[in-house]
């Protein structure tokens, strides 16, 4: 009967409908078949969305959306490159440095790739970059968006698990500014084998400082939003608000570069993405429920038990489920979908939530550049106009650079879990 | 994977003027509808926004914690939720895994269309009936919300049946315009 109801599932998510129709309408279909009612939807779903922190999420996207709207990325990417330009290869540390901090700004892997891809393509190829590397940094160096904080997916994580959201913040920083520095690396290989890639000219002390004085609103942010939350002044919700009403001043005051039309924009951007996430979330509730009535993660757990599975057996069985997953779905709808089914199986194995959390992450950022479902691939896709097999091409040697990532991340758990434990959290 | 959309097609011949004024019409009000409550949204996002700005501003320079904010947003999320989730329908951006799209022609986008606004409209009429029972449960039994609000709770309850009509509206007419063949509202990717 399990495999009959994943089957309906996944039958129903590839028929096309909204992902929230096919986890509402299996859920609905276990409630009718084991509980003879499907009452209980109307409460499912209320308590599924009636949480404060779930208003994080509306929050720290309309700062994004500001941010990006009033142009404060373009400055970001000039201090980057003003800094790093003039080395032979510089522009893929100028890429990365820009795509790590506009993270921090954005908290979505679609958006920095979008923002920093329009700017940096552009100039990369300028400088003789091989069009396909250039593709694949900026689809990996987008992914990072998810995997420093703040990052809309590990809230949702957090949601589901009843994890603390600062301490999944925390753990992801290394790990992040891990891959970061692999991205960058491995870029800056590729352009110094090439010879038609140049440098720039040194700019001069006097460029580089001017260039920090106009990108220093920017830079702000990221200690403004997670130094509130870890010194204890604010809670995530209230860091993004401050975040929003901050980028929301930078805009107006600073900028003066955006108008009243603009910030409705902001407001519409903000309000579709947050109605589609939460409808999914909303659904994924009563999935929860639906997989508790079947005893689906019960069943893992007998299975784990019969296999003798260990630890590191069930994470790595459960990543390459994800992985392949990854390939077909979206990242919302994997979280949402696969959470609930192992949580109470990692629970008994002694996994942490954090650490797990951080490799989830990891697993995500692949999903968002493997084909044939790749919104990273897509994106440079869009922005380029480049053929698909072409940036899947240029990201390939990057889902490697990922693995390794994530292999080091299963290796080392503290590379996840030292910062927040350092920081006082409990985990 | 992409957002809901509508096939582009093409007017079907003349002849149903009555039924397409109809579905014009249809299409017209369920567009207005949705729109209404994508503004509400945005204002309930704004609210929540000014709320949580607010009660920093309290806590930290009036020094006077304000109570109950946890509370109000929570409820003000699900109320920005079901108040934009028809929105979202209208403009194409519930997300939905598209490959099979790519090995259907025009004709076949337009049952898969018919067939995913179909589920909508399925989950909106079940959510619209138990959301309705839930709140009217709530209000024949005087519940309050157990936090310092103490707001009734067939209140926020309410939005559940009220967006889910019309979420189911905004389904229903996409479900009509696909199977008629006509685009209906400002189709787009991304989200």
């Amino acid at each position: 009967m399990t495999f009959l109801i994943l089957g309906l599932l996944l039958l129903l998510l590839f028929s096309g409908m909204p992902i929230f129709a096919a986890l509402s309408l299996t859920s609905l279909g276990v409630l009718a078949l084991f509980e003879g009612s499907i009452d209980g939807m109307a409460d499912a779903v209320f308590s599924s969305l009636n949480n404060p922190l779930l208003a994080t999420i509306p929050m720290f996207a309309f700062m994004a959306h500001i941010m990006i709207k009033a142009k404060v990325v373009d400055d970001l990417y000039e201090m980057s490159n003003t800094l790093v330009g003039h080395i032979k290869g510089g522009l893929s540390f100028a890429t990365i440095l820009s795509c790590t901090i506009f993270s921090t700004i954005s908290g979505s892997s679609v958006a920095t790739a979008l923002t920093i891809g329009s700017i940096s393509i552009p100039q990369m190829k300028r400088f003789g970059y091989r069009q396909r590397d250039t593709y694949g940094l900026i689809a990996a160096g987008g992914t990072l968006g998810i995997l420093i904080p703040p990052s809309g997916p590990m809230i949702l994580y957090a949601i589901v698990t009843d994890a603390s959201i600062g301490a999944l913040f925390l753990a992801g920083i290394i790990p992040g500014l891990l891959m970061a520095v692999l991205f960058a690396g491995y870029s800056w290989l590729q352009a110094k084998r090439q010879d038609a890639v140049r440098s720039q000219p040194w700019p001069g002390l006097v460029a580089v400082a001017v260039a920090f004085r106009k990108s220093v609103w920017a830079v702000v942010m990221p200690p403004l939003i997670l130094g509130g939350i870890y010194l204890g002044v604010f809670t995530p919700g209230e860091a993004a608000a401050v975040g929003a009403v901050y980028a929301l001043a930078v805009a107006l005051l600073v900028y003066r570069n955006v108008s009243f039309a603009d910030l409705l924009d902001c407001g519409v951007q903000t309000m579709r993405t947050s109605a589609m996430l939460f409808m999914i979330i909303a659904a994924a509730g009563m999935f929860g429920h639906a997989i508790t009535i079947i005893r689906l993660p019960a069943q893992i757990m007998e299975t784990v038990t019969a296999l003798g599975l260990s630890q590191g057996g069930f994470i790595l069985a459960v990543m390459l489920a994800i992985f392949i997953l990854g390939m077909f779905l979206e990242t919302i709808a994997i979280i949402l979908i696969t959470t609930p089914i192992i949580l109470p199986v990692m629970t008994a194995l002694g996994i942490n939530p954090i650490w797990y959390g951080v490799m989830l992450m990891i697993n995500l950022e692949l999903a968002l550049i493997t084909p044939p479902v790749g919104m990273n691939l897509f994106v440079i896709k869009g922005i380029t106009t480049s053929s698909l097999a072409e940036v899947t091409r240029g990201a390939l040697p990057y889902v490697l650079l990922m693995m390794a990532g994530l292999f080091v991340t299963w290796l080392v758990p503290s590379l996840s879990l030292w910062l927040p434990q350092a920081a006082g959290f409990g985990i | 994977m992409s957002s809901m959309s509508t096939p582009d097609t093409a007017t079907p011949a003349s002849g149903r003027g009555a039924a397409r004024g109809a579905l014009r019409l249809l299409t017209g009000t369920a567009s207005v509808l949705s729109r209404i409550g994508g503004a509400l949204s945005i204002l309930l996002i704004v609210v929540v926004l000014a709320l949580t700005t607010a009660g920093v501003f309290a806590r930290y320079v009036v020094g006077q914690p304000l109570e109950g904010v946890d509370e109000a947003c929570g409820f003000m999320v699900v109320a920005m939720v079901m108040a934009g989730a028809a929105e979202a329908l209208r403009t194409g951006h519930h997300i939905r895994i598209d490959l099979i799209m790519g090995f259907v022609g025009p004709r076949g986008r337009r049952w898969l269309d018919a067939w995913a606004n179909l589920a909508v409209l399925v989950v909106a009429v079940l959510l619209a009936r138990t959301g309705w029972h839930t709140a009217m449960f709530s209000y024949d039994f005087d519940a309050f919300s157990p936090g310092q609000l103490e707001l009734p709770m067939w209140i926020p309850q309410a939005t559940l049946p009220i967006g889910a009509a019309l979420l189911g509206i905004v389904a229903f007419a996409k479900l009509l315009s696909a199977l008629a063949g006509e685009g209906t509202d400002e189709t787009r990717g991304g989200h």
